[in-house]
């Protein structure tokens, strides 16, 4: 049974990208959710193995769907990568309180991030 | 100016009695009041009389009138029945039994009917008539006149039936075509009335109404009926509409026709023809006459009365009325009637009235004139009374109270009060009585117990008459010692040449004031005093009033002061200060001071000099306003001045202090070095006032327990309280409770001494309740003795600062964030290239180049937005402004996106007022160019974009909000009819990096800064920008320029 792995970003052209690098790389399922409401739902009914998670999204932005997947009994305890062009120290700390499996900063090398992802979640490419 | 008027003239008119100024007026008034209603009265009647009058005469006129109309409408139309009926073939003009029967049958009908006659054209006649008067057969019969046969004429009487009874009577025919009733009709071809003529054989006068009859143009004969003018006479008789009036009637030559005297018109001859009809003027009938004539005397013709008419006239000496009116008809009927009436049928009654008006009147006056006498004489009785009383009371003669009884309240009145102030006039004299005895008493009591020594002596002999007590005790002699002796053989002037001196001056002036006298007293002592003497003349003998003065004892008291005065000019001396002692009046009564006080005016400056003449005006002006407020309250007053002496400025410090009761002692003293050091002072503290006062930062004076005790305006401005409000807190209280305790430790560290002052960085809570950034620097203030005071704190509001950099990290964040978005997209396209695991995929190596590309090209457009704003707010950069025609920016505005819109096939249309504007042409078309963009990527395809622009005069109306650009300005719009925009991002969308929708970015390209740089582009000119949307209607954007 692959991977299923879910990437939530505002910006398609980069969700595209990722998507292609990880395809190229790996034998993971990839599926991609444009706001963070979408991302939510299509974790409904089965879950996801792991969410690439923008943080920076109008209406609903990475943080508030990382709580709200936190408070979910089925979501709780899907590791969450954060995708972030946030680098700003406060930023920095912020995430560091988090309970996440790991932080990619925009811009990223798309040539090696499907083996970071791999990396961070402990996965085999 | 006064009438001078002869004395004796002037005596009466200022001495009339008071009978005389009640009576006279009362009676002229009751006099003019009775004439004048009488008067009235009788003028009244004699209008109404001639109202009535008038009314009774048109009215008995028109009785006449329609009396006449019905009286004379029977013959006509009898007559005109019978023509008709001829005319028409049921008559026949030779069938004399039927007409005789028709005839018959019209007398029967019409009572007023007198006759009905025919006559055919061969002159055969036939007619019955009324024998009213009973000529032929019994009186009211009907008689038939006969004349078939040509030659004879019968009559007969008839039956109620119309049968012939008997033949009445038989005469010779007349030929009725020889008759005036027959000729005229013939002449007249028609109807008509003949004039009056007396009837045939009879003393009666008639008037006939007649009418020819043809047949085919031919004439057969004449219907005629005849009335008798005596009904009229009867009708008028019976008018009765005034015991003496008359009424008749004439014809326009003035011949009667009718009286109501019933007076017959013709003189009757035995020959017809002789009879003559008589004329009205020749009436038996004074009233008749006197009217008639004087109708001609009016009219001269009487054919000229067309209309009624009325008219007074005299007959004898009585007033008569009269009226005429005319009285016509068609068939030549011309008649005057005349109604006369005497006046006095209606003013007999008034006239009679008239005399008892008179009468009643005169009785009036008599009776108010007695009335009038009779009050004046009730008021003027009691009046007189008091008069002779008060007269008397004037010479002192005191009588018996008035008697107080009378039927006028007033008078009543007048007369208690002047019983009461008789009385109290009598009381009061009687009081002046005792007040004088008393006064004689206590003069004795004076004269006995004074303090001079008094004594009264003859003028002639010089002896003593009386003594007083103190006059003995002084001299040491007894009473019985003095009286009767003169002071030389008592001893008691020890310089007897002095008697001669006093007695000629008195003899000279009658009076002796203040003489100084040395007199010896019975033990021998020598005492010193003023001797006063006043010449009396009582009852032709002199007597000399002498009061004898001792200041023996003064003279000895003046001596101590001397030396007292002399203690206290020492005291002045030693003091450095003016004193002067002054009157009210400004007079220096003496002056002291030291050597060592500068004096102004010098030279002036001595007893007897005017305050005026010493020191300058406003000064003067000054002290005397205080010496007056001294010498009012009894106070001391101070005050101080400047004054220039020697060309320096000196203040002094003047001391009013009052001494007798127009004198007061003025110490002035010279303050001038106190005053230099006060006014240092007072700079000193002011400087520092101010510069705490006015400091841009806030300042304040805290208490140990942190109470505000004294605090600026700018430290009031930046924490919104008043100063009122900060003096009631301690700035713990204001202070963000994060930050309070390092405050308290930074104050512990003051108080300890274990450092000077301190800085920090903390937070206030606003009045209104918002954080406040602000820099606090506090010290300790500590007294001479090294114990603390109070903190003195500078507090510098930073929260701009705090705001700003709060601001830019956030925009750097933003920009950040925003930049490495596309950076994110080329960097991961290239690296996926660069694997080369698409390198066999060309779709998709292609696809992954074209988004590297897109993204490059995003930040590009990124970058340069960025720096556009950063350019145009830079304070740096003015807009460089031109001159621009409206429609030509519009133009160059669209034509940089009609590539763009005709992708879409989106018509734009334009529409621009032909002005100029001033503007940053370049700025302003990239302004409309963003806008046109941004309409043309959120309209439909195929849809319309209106672009505007047009000169706003007044207020716009219909755009919210509304700008506040002063009007005139230039309102740009761009309308799309797109999806719209939330009512909650209206205003958000024109800050940075905010879009209505976060995917609009990737969806429909732009950077998220496109409005900001409009908002910050029409700002810089001075204008507004704004929106207005509708959900799924479409939006359009606003912006203004100033015209």
């Amino acid at each position: 049974m692959p991977k299923r792995i879910l990437i939530i970003d505002d910006e398609p052209d980069l969700s595209e990208i990722v998507q292609f690098a990880l395809d190229c790389f790996t034998d993971w399922q990839t599926d991609v959710a444009c706001t963070g409401a979408e991302g939510l739902k299509k974790n409904n009914p089965e879950p996801f193995d792991a969410i690439l998670l923008d943080v920076s999204m109008p209406d609903m932005d990475g943080l508030q769907v990382f709580e709200q997947l936190r408070s979910q009994p089925t979501t709780q305890s899907i590791p969450v990568i954060l995708l972030t062009a946030k680098v700003q120290p406060n930023d920095r700390r912020r995430f560091a309180s988090m309970d996440i499996a790991g932080i990619i900063t925009k811009p990223f090398a798309s040539e090696t991030i499907a083996a970071e992802i791999a990396d961070i979640l402990g996965w085999e490419i | 100016m006064a009438l001078a008027l002869p004395k004796p003239l002037r005596h009466i008119l200022t001495h009339i009695p008071l009978r005389w100024v009640l009576v006279v007026p009362f009676v002229l008034q009751t006099l003019g009041a009775v004439g004048l209603v009488g008067y009235l009265s009788y003028r009244s009647g004699q209008r109404s009389v001639a109202n009535l009058v008038d009314q009774l005469m048109t009215q008995t006129g028109r009785r006449i009138s329609n009396r006449l109309d019905a009286y004379l409408r029977t013959p006509q139309d009898v007559v005109r029945l019978n023509q008709l009926e001829m005319e028409q073939g049921m008559l026949e003009p030779e069938s004399f039994p039927g007409i005789e029967q028709q005839n018959f049958n019209h007398v029967r009908a019409f009572e007023d009917l007198i006759s009905i006659g025919w006559a055919n054209a061969q002159g055969r006649t036939t007619g019955i008539g009324r024998d009213n008067t009973g000529a032929l057969a019994t009186a009211g019969a009907l008689v038939l006149a006969d004349e078939t046969t040509p030659g004879v004429r019968r009559f007969y009487e008839l039956d109620s039936q119309g049968n012939r009874l008997q033949l009445l009577a038989k005469t010779p025919g007349y030929d009725a075509r020889q008759r005036p009733w027959y000729q005229l009709a013939v002449e007249a071809e028609g109807p008509i009335w003949t004039p009056v003529y007396p009837f045939v054989g009879l003393p009666i006068a008639t008037i006939n109404f007649s009418t020819p009859v043809y047949r085919n143009g031919e004439l057969q004969g004449v219907f005629t009926s005849a009335i008798l003018l005596a009904e009229i006479d009867l009708f008028l008789s019976e008018l009765n509409f005034s015991p003496s009036g008359k009424a008749f009637i004439i014809d326009r030559s003035g011949h009667l026709i009718a009286t109501s005297t019933q007076e017959q018109p013709f003189i009757m001859a035995e020959q017809e023809q002789a009879s003559t009809q008589i004329q009205a003027i020749h009436s038996e009938d004074v009233l008749i006459r006197s009217t008639t004539r004087e109708l001609l005397t009016v009219w001269d013709n009487l054919q000229a009365i067309q209309a009624p008419y009325a008219l007074q006239l005299k007959t004898d000496t009585r007033k008569n009325f009269a009226q005429v009116m005319p009285y016509q008809d068609e068939y030549g009927l011309d008649w005057l009637l005349v109604v006369a009436v005497p006046e006095t049928d209606f003013m007999a009654d008034i006239y009679a009235n008239n005399a008892r008006t008179v009468l009643l009147s005169l009785l009036t006056f008599l009776a108010t004139s007695l009335l009038g006498f009779w009050t004046a004489r009730r008021i003027t009785a009691p009046v007189l009374r008091l008069n002779q009383a008060s007269l008397a009371l004037a010479e002192g003669k005191w009588q018996q109270p008035l008697s107080e009884t009378s039927s006028i309240a007033e008078l009543q009145t007048l007369t208690i009060s002047f019983n009461q102030t008789a009385k109290q006039l009598h009381r009061l004299l009687e009081r002046a009585k005792v007040a004088l005895y008393e006064s004689e008493d206590k003069f004795a009591k004076v004269f006995r117990a004074s303090p001079n020594v008094i004594s009264i002596t003859s003028f002639d002999t010089g002896a003593y008459l009386e003594v007083n007590d103190q006059f003995l005790t002084v001299t040491g002699f007894s009473r019985a010692e003095v009286i009767g002796k003169t002071p030389l053989e008592l001893g008691l002037l020890p310089q007897p040449e002095k008697t001669v001196d006093i007695v000629e001056r008195l003899t000279s002036g009658h009076r002796l004031e203040n003489y100084e006298l040395v007199i010896k007293t019975k033990a021998g002592e020598i005492k010193v005093g003023m001797l006063s003497v006043e010449l009396i003349e009582i009852e032709g003998q002199s007597f000399a009033l002498g009061v004898f003065n001792d200041y023996s004892e003064r003279k000895q008291a003046e001596t101590a002061l001397q030396q007292s005065e002399v203690m206290n000019r020492a005291l002045v001396r030693a003091l450095p200060d003016l004193l002067i002692r002054m009157h009210r009046d400004g007079t220096y009564l003496s002056v002291d001071y030291s050597d060592t006080v500068k004096l102004f005016n010098a030279p002036a400056l001595r007893p007897g000099a005017d305050i005026a003449d010493v020191l300058p005006s406003s000064l003067v002006q000054q002290r005397m306003a205080y010496v007056e407020q001294t010498l009012i309250t009894g106070k001391e007053q101070i005050y101080e001045y400047q004054i220039w002496i020697d060309g320096i400025a000196h203040y002094e410090e003047a001391r009013i202090v009052p001494l007798e009761a127009d004198e007061v002692l003025v110490i002035v003293r010279d303050i001038s070095d106190r005053k230099t050091i006060e006014e240092a002072l007072r700079q000193s503290e002011t400087r520092f006032r101010l510069a705490f006062e006015d400091a841009a930062i806030g300042m304040t004076l805290v208490s140990l327990e942190g109470k505000f005790v004294q605090v600026n305006r700018a430290l009031c401005d930046i924490t919104g309280y008043s100063e009122a409000e900060l003096l009631q807190l301690n700035f713990q209280q204001i202070t963000h409770p994060d930050d309070l305790n390092a405050d308290l430790d930074n104050i512990q560290q003051l108080l300890v001494k274990q450092s000077r002052f301190y800085q920090m960085e903390k937070r206030y809570i606003h009045k209104r309740g918002h954080v406040i950034w602000a820099i606090l620097s506090a010290s300790l203030i500590d007294d001479q003795n090294g114990r603390p005071l109070y903190f003195v704190s500078q507090i510098q509001d930073i929260s701009d600062r705090h705001s700003a950099d709060r601001v830019k990290n956030e925009f750097i964040s933003v920009v950040s964030h925003e930049l490495r978005t596309p950076l994110t997209g080329i960097r991961g396209s290239l690296g996926l290239l660069l694997t080369g695991k698409f390198d066999q995929q060309p779709d998709k190596f292609h696809h992954i180049l074209q988004l590297a590309l897109k993204n490059s090209e995003r930040l590009i457009q990124l970058i340069n937005d960025i720096l556009d704003l950063e350019r145009l707010e830079s304070d740096n950069v003015e807009l460089v402004k031109e001159t621009y025609s409206l429609p030509e920016l519009l133009y160059q505005a669209v034509e940089s996106v009609q590539i763009l819109a005709n992708q879409q096939r989106i018509i734009l249309q334009l529409d621009a007022a032909e002005v100029t504007v001033e503007a940053n042409g370049g700025a302003i078309i990239q302004t409309l160019t963003n806008l046109l963009s941004n309409a043309i990527k959120f309209s439909p395809a195929d849809s319309t974009i209106q672009v505007n622009a047009a000169v706003i005069q007044g207020k716009y109306l219909n755009a919210e909000p509304h700008p506040s650009t002063p009007c005139p300005y230039i309102l740009f719009s761009v309308a799309d009819p797109g999806r719209g925009i939330p009512a909650e991002k209206l205003d958000s969308i024109f800050e940075r990096f905010q879009q209505v929708d976060a995917s609009d970015t990737r969806q429909k390209g732009g950077t998220g800064l496109g409005l900001a740089i409009c908002k910050t582009i029409v700002q810089q000119h001075g204008g507004e920008i704004w929106v207005e949307s509708i959900l799924d209607q479409g939006s359009t954007f606003y912006f203004t320029l100033p015209a």
